[in-house]
């Protein structure tokens, strides 16, 4: 954490709003990224990422300052989403994660290549998305945000062996979801890598 | 075959020394559930490891300023809101807890008596009271009267402010007001 960030973090617990509003500016997009691959659309990844940084304002003066901020902030969102996920129990790909093609966007340079990117996407939101909640948060921890076996043990309330036998358990269902799609995978590949040509 | 504990090499991904990653690439040439294993989990974490990071869309910390202000005033009002629940609760709780002690062991005509006699008590009492009243307004001067009822009304008005004061503060205990504290 830089001496800004650090001032900025003293200031907010002090009850500078603004100062707040400056590290949710420089969150932002973490947080926001742990939300939408833990809850699959961008609707409920914007309401998860609003609420993570309602409860840290309010939390502020419990936040131990030994503590990564980021990481707490983190925690945070990651215990909401799996909230989320236990109380809803449905599946949560949206149909508008599709790029939509009646807007021309002088933009998009390619929209076969867009069309692909957002299959892709929503592949992979399918097979995350399979796993259970903490599972999931673990795993995105793990592979999006490098965080160690102690480091997502601490945020998500957990022992250490309890988060290795759960990245276990969730690398085996990945992978045999993939062996299951692997056909559909290579031929979304094939079509991707030949829209680029 | 036994697959163990070449699984686990595959999936917990420890550090593994030279001759364990001899065994490994040997146990796969030879076992096909292990190779497709591993080459479904390697694919897997491609497709993790590849997808871009999620952006909000512009304005993220803006509607986090305008929220928080709705937040607040959501949060006040449930507060408030609270308390006057808990208040009636406890009201009833305690009329409840005299209509339980007291209604059994009274008849409903012995409470329609004891109600008219209450009423006629009453009213002999305002009746004292009035003519004590008058006798002390004759005796006493009209400045002294117009003092003591400046003084009764000022007090009556500050007893109610200050009970209005302590809701209102009962009522947004808990509410970030970091500013305040």
């Amino acid at each position: 954490m830089s001496v800004a960030e650090r001032e900025w973090l003293n200031l907010a617990i002090s009850g500078d709003e603004e100062a707040f509003t400056r590290l949710v500016e420089l969150y932002q997009t973490p947080v926001y990224n742990l939300c939408y691959r833990m809850l699959g659309n961008d609707h409920s990844a914007e309401d998860a990422a609003q609420e993570t940084f309602w409860r840290a304002y309010r939390n502020l003066k419990r936040y131990d300052q030994q503590r990564s901020f980021i990481t707490w902030l983190l925690s945070i969102a990651a215990h909401y989403c799996i909230d989320q996920q236990r109380k809803k129990r449905l599946p949560l790909f949206e149909m508008d994660e599709f790029p939509d093609f009646d807007i021309a966007d002088p933009e998009i340079p390619n929209p076969e290549q867009e069309y692909n990117q957002g299959e892709e996407e929503a592949a992979l939101h399918a097979l995350v998305n399979k796993l259970n909640p903490q599972d999931r948060a673990a795993v995105i921890l793990k592979y999006w945000y490098d965080c160690s076996e102690e480091e997502i043990s601490q945020m998500l309330s957990l022992t250490v062996s309890a988060v290795k036998s759960r990245l276990h358990r969730a690398r085996r269902q990945l992978a045999e979801m993939v062996s299951t799609q692997q056909p559909a995978a290579a031929e979304r590949r094939r079509r991707n890598e030949t829209s680029t040509l | 075959m036994k697959h163990q504990p070449y699984e686990s090499w595959i999936l917990d991904e420890v550090p593994l020394n030279e001759q364990q990653k001899q065994e490994l690439e040997a146990h796969l040439k030879t076992c096909s559930p292990c190779s497709s294993l591993q080459s479904s989990w390697q694919e897997a974490r491609k497709q993790i490891q590849s997808a871009t990071v999620r952006q909000p869309s512009a304005g993220f910390a803006m509607r986090w300023q305008t929220g928080l202000e709705e937040r607040r005033i959501a949060e006040e009002h449930r507060q408030r809101q609270n308390v006057w629940i808990w208040i009636a609760c406890v009201s009833a709780a305690v009329a409840l807890a005299l209509a339980v002690i007291f209604l059994p062991r009274i008849s409903f005509i012995q409470i329609l008596i004891d109600m008219v006699e209450s009423l006629v008590g009453l009213t002999t009492a305002v009746t004292v009271f009035l003519r004590l009243v008058t006798s002390v307004f004759r005796s006493i001067s009209p400045l002294t009267l117009v003092l003591a009822y400046l003084g009764l009304s000022t007090l009556l008005i500050l007893t109610v402010f200050l009970w209005g004061i302590s809701i209102w503060r009962m009522s947004l205990k808990g509410v970030a007001h970091y500013e305040k504290d």
